[in-house]
């Protein structure tokens, strides 16, 4: 992983409700995601200004789904991992587990 | 609103699908509470906002990179420009227009601010000016503010030294000299008397040469000369060796020290020489005020507090000088307000030519603008066809916005040539005599106005047409097939436009004819002499060759007779200050009866000196009595001619001859009878208009400087040659440089005036016909709109005058609620100045005339495409659809 491509709290969540979302990742659904996981109220404009970062960096990359089969229904712009997005989140999430390995934190909240 | 905000700070590229998303899940919230959705969505867009412009703030960071700056710029300069001159030679004829109509507005604007740089604006050329201030005495019972400044004496100076407020304090006066230099003929050249540390004090250095020293500033010692660049190069022919030259002023030779820097002019341009004033308590006692105070005031020293120490210094004064100082006060104000002579009337005048061509310039921004909207109108079709294939809307304005910057530019470049073309036309408006920093030119100053001007036009003008513009809807224009068919928006708007020049214009019109009313009470055919055959000779003799009084008054008497005795000379007479040309002297005078303390606010009347024949060489008519003759000697009992101002408020029965009056002339109270009166005529500045006046036989007051006036009935110059050779051998070395007719005084008098009323005329008859180009362009365009419309009602019967008052009444209504603003704004005027100058500034009947007037020439501009429309074939326009 080239230098300077460090995660963010925040930006793993995003990256990782991703992964969990997969073809249904759009803004509002990332949202609740996040929202209904962590437990912390979080806005829209957070969601929309760290996925345009994130897309900066190349980790994701957006598509526009077709429109919802209703009258008038509109075209979702969706998010998906790129692979380096891939890549920079499982380090991450290496990282993590390795620091974690044989640690007893206990529950925080 | 909260979804605007959102909007507002959300980048473009996820704006709508965020709004999208928040909509969604708004309205499934919506389902089950109300009330909660609202609060959920407030707090979602609170929270959103520093995110999102943190995100806006990165992006425009990160667009600032010089590669993608660059790549900005070629893509503005390569692709922009390029399609933007493509598009502006497909419309040459608009183009062509629309630069003329802006440049002709910024050369108005440029050449205008140009006038008010130096005298205004540009700094004083001096070492730290905010500290340099000029004092004056002030004697509220010879006028208002500005009319009440006095000059002061010697022991008043000396004793305005002793103060903590100012860090120096420097002296001068000004006067005629006789300049000969080797075996040149002689010259008046104006001179500057200072004091030796004034130069140093203002931070001036001499270009050649040094200042003058202290040792010179002592009497019998100041034989030393500044030589004013001008000077140097015109009389000296630019002579690098001119340190050390002498040369003979009034007679006495001089040591030339040096030469001021290029523009230097202190304290006005026609002062082009200076010596040490060498100030002597003999020559100027108290009862001597006419020397001129200048200071500069210590680092922190207010000029409040400098008037209040000087005034408690001079109130201490009192004491010793109760006749020359009672009721006098003190009054400490800038430098450059004190230097440039009638700066507050000035101030006025360049404010109101300010306005007016600021005026020109919004009529002709709101005139480019309607082009422009009737031509975007013309490209809708294209637009919206660039919109169809990708151009985004923020593309389309880019675009549209080049166009009119190349506008713009073209016209700031043509606008400077016109200016600098024009500067000759500006220039007069300001006489010679007033201060200037630098010269009236178009410099960098006026090409960064010029500039900014263009600048803020070309968004002034080019904005709003090329927003509506960029607006299309894509669908209904394409499928129209009409091209030109513009919005009602987009016509409402350019009613708009043609309402507010129709205003603008008309107000400006009545301006021009308040100025014009104006100028004409000046230069009014009535100067009560006739300046036609009068030819005025300036001679100023030199006190080392005529010491005494005898003297110069045998030498007036003999050039008097040397002169009248030439063929073609009618009547030769002298006076001391030729009317119009400088400000006169003035006398206090009252009845006899009257004690000389008493009154509260002493009488005035302009004091002039002349020989006989000047009433008869002027033409001024004698109403009573006689002129002066050879009778009224030394040594008879002193006589005096008055006007008929003067006599009707003295003698209000009608006769004034050998009534007595008593004249303070200076400190001498001189009881003197009337042997004349004289009819009013304009004294010294053309501005003052007619006042009292004193006239007082040369032969009872001698005087060193004057003008002879020469009446004949030859051609001016033989009478001039004449003159010269006459008096040339009498004194070979008498300067004479100041001949002119007296038609040229008075034209040269009334210059700045009639050069201000040209200026506003001009600006005047600009605004009427760009009004005028406003209203056709409105009343074309519905024509060419309407064709169709037209088309169906000539078929279906509608006769020519029907067709006719369809097209002009759209026209109508516009512009006679501007024609009514206008109207109502120049009755506004009218008050304002009346209030201000105290008396009526010119009948209701002009604003009402002005206000026909433009409808007039609206109706006539309007008529031209209306006439065009009942032309139209209604075969040829049912079938354009």
């Amino acid at each position: 992983m080239p230098k300077g491509q460090h995660l963010a709290e925040f930006e793993q969540y995003v990256l990782l409700s991703l992964v969990r979302l997969g073809e249904g990742a759009y803004g509002a659904a990332i949202r609740r995601e996040i929202e209904e996981r962590t437990g912390r109220p979080v806005s829209i404009g957070a969601v929309y200004a760290t996925l345009g970062r994130l897309a900066d960096k190349e980790l994701v990359e957006s598509w526009m789904s077709d429109p919802l089969p209703v009258r008038g229904g509109r075209s979702r712009k969706h998010f998906r991992l790129t692979p380096q997005g891939d890549g920079s989140l499982r380090h991450t999430v290496n990282m993590l587990s390795r620091m974690l390995d044989g640690l007893e934190l206990g529950d925080a909240e | 609103m909260w979804r605007l905000l959102v909007a507002a700070a959300a980048p473009s590229g996820d704006r709508a699908a965020m709004l999208d998303d928040l909509t969604e899940e708004y309205q499934e919230r919506l389902a089950s509470d109300g009330r909660a959705a609202a609060r959920w969505y407030r707090q979602q867009v609170l929270r959103s906002l520093p995110w999102l412009l943190s995100r806006r703030y990165h992006l425009l960071i990160q667009s600032l990179s010089p590669d993608s700056l660059r790549e900005f710029l070629v893509s503005i300069f390569v692709h922009d420009v390029r399609s933007g001159l493509r598009s502006l030679m497909g419309a040459p004829l608009l183009s062509g227009l629309v630069v003329a109509i802006l440049a002709l507005g910024i050369a108005a604007n440029t050449a205008i601010f140009s006038l008010v740089n130096p005298i205004l604006l540009r700094a004083l050329p001096y070492e730290e000016p905010e500290r340099l201030v000029h004092m004056f005495e002030t004697d509220p019972s010879i006028g208002s503010f500005g009319w009440d400044m006095l000059r002061q004496s010697l022991p008043t100076i000396d004793a305005w030294r002793e103060t903590s407020s100012f860090e120096e304090v420097a002296a001068y006066f000004y006067g005629s000299t006789a300049v000969r230099s080797g075996q040149g003929e002689a010259r008046s050249i104006e001179t500057g008397y200072v004091s030796a540390n004034l130069f140093p004090m203002l931070g001036v250095q001499p270009a050649i040469g040094r200042n003058f020293s202290p040792q010179e500033d002592v009497p019998g010692d100041n034989h030393v000369v500044l030589l004013s660049d001008p000077v140097w190069r015109g009389q000296f022919g630019a002579d690098p060796e001119i340190i050390g030259t002498s040369v003979i002023v009034d007679g006495i030779s001089h040591v030339v020290i040096g030469v001021m820097p290029v523009e230097f002019n202190f304290p006005f341009g026609e002062i082009r020489m200076w010596k040490p004033a060498a100030f002597d308590a003999e020559r100027w006692g108290p009862d001597q005020a006419g020397i001129l105070t200048l200071g500069r005031l210590r680092e922190g020293a207010s000029r409040e507090a400098a008037q209040a120490e000087l005034t408690t210094i001079h109130d201490g004064l009192k004491g010793q000088y109760p006749e020359q100082l009672e009721g006098h006060g003190v009054r400490v104000i800038e430098l450059r307000r004190a230097l440039v002579f009638f700066h507050d009337q000035l101030r006025m005048m360049m404010l109101a030519l300010l306005l007016a061509s600021g005026m020109v310039l919004l009529i002709v921004c709101a005139n480019v603008a309607n082009l422009m909207l009737a031509w975007s109108g013309s490209r809708r079709h294209d637009i919206a066809i660039r919109a169809a294939i990708g151009a985004g809307r923020g593309r389309i304005v880019r675009q549209l916005l080049t166009e009119n910057s190349l506008l713009a530019v073209a016209a700031a470049i043509v606008g400077t040539i016109l200016a600098r073309a024009g500067i000759g036309i500006v220039g007069p408006v300001i006489p010679a005599a007033i201060y200037r920093v630098g010269q009236i030119e178009v410099d960098g100053a006026a090409m960064l106005f010029t500039g900014v001007l263009a600048a803020v036009t070309a968004i002034a003008f080019g904005l709003a047409p090329a927003l509506r513009a960029a607006r299309v809807s894509l669908t209904e224009t394409l499928k129209d097939s009409r091209a030109g068919a513009a919005g009602v928006g987009a016509r409402r708007f350019s009613r708009a436009l043609v309402f507010a020049q129709v205003a603008v214009a008309t107000f400006l019109c009545g301006g021009a004819a308040v100025a014009i009313g104006i100028a004409q009470e000046f230069s009014g055919a009535d100067l009560g002499f006739d300046p036609a055959d009068v030819v005025a000779v300036q001679v100023i003799l030199p006190s080392v060759d005529y010491p005494s009084a005898e003297e110069l008054q045998a030498f007036q008497g003999q050039a008097r007779a040397a002169i009248g005795a030439q063929p073609g000379v009618e009547s030769v007479g002298w006076i001391n200050r030729l009317p119009l040309d400088s400000a006169s002297g003035s006398a206090v005078y009252r009845l006899p009866e009257e004690p000389a303390e008493s009154a509260a606010t002493p009488r005035r009347a302009e004091l002039a000196i002349v020989t006989p024949q000047y009433f008869e060489s002027m033409g001024i008519t004698l109403l009573q009595g006689r002129e002066f003759d050879l009778s009224d000697g030394r040594d008879t009992a002193p006589v005096v001619i008055v006007n008929q101002l003067l006599a009707a408020s003295v003698w209000p029965d009608g006769n004034a001859i050998e009534e007595v009056l008593m004249v303070e002339i200076g400190s001498e109270d001189r009881q003197a009878t009337v042997v004349g009166v004289v009819d009013n005529s304009l004294g010294g500045i053309a501005l003052t208009g007619m006042g009292p006046q004193v006239f007082v036989p040369s032969a009872q007051r001698a005087y060193r400087s004057g003008f002879f006036t020469i009446r004949g009935s030859g051609p001016p110059a033989e009478l001039i040659d004449s003159a010269r050779a006459e008096l040339a051998s009498l004194d070979a070395n008498l300067p004479i440089e100041n001949v002119r007719t007296m038609e040229t005084v008075v034209a040269q008098a009334f210059q700045p005036v009639l050069a201000s009323r040209n200026l506003l005329s001009g600006f005047g008859v600009f605004a009427l016909a760009l009004a005028a180009l406003g209203v056709y362009g409105v009343a074309a365009q519905s024509v060419s709109q309407r064709t169709h419309e037209i088309g169906v009602r000539m078929a279906i019967g509608a006769s020519t005058g029907n067709i006719i008052g369809v097209i002009m009444r759209t026209a109508a209504g516009t512009v006679a609620v501007g024609a009514v603003v206008g109207v109502l704004a120049i009755f506004g005027l009218q008050l304002g100045l009346s209030a201000a100058v105290g008396e009526s500034m010119g009948s209701p009947a002009m604003p009402i005339g002005i206000g026909l007037l433009l409808t007039l020439v609206a109706a006539l501009a309007s008529w031209v495409p209306a006439r065009r429309a009942t032309r139209v074939d209604p075969l040829l326009a049912l079938r354009s659809e």
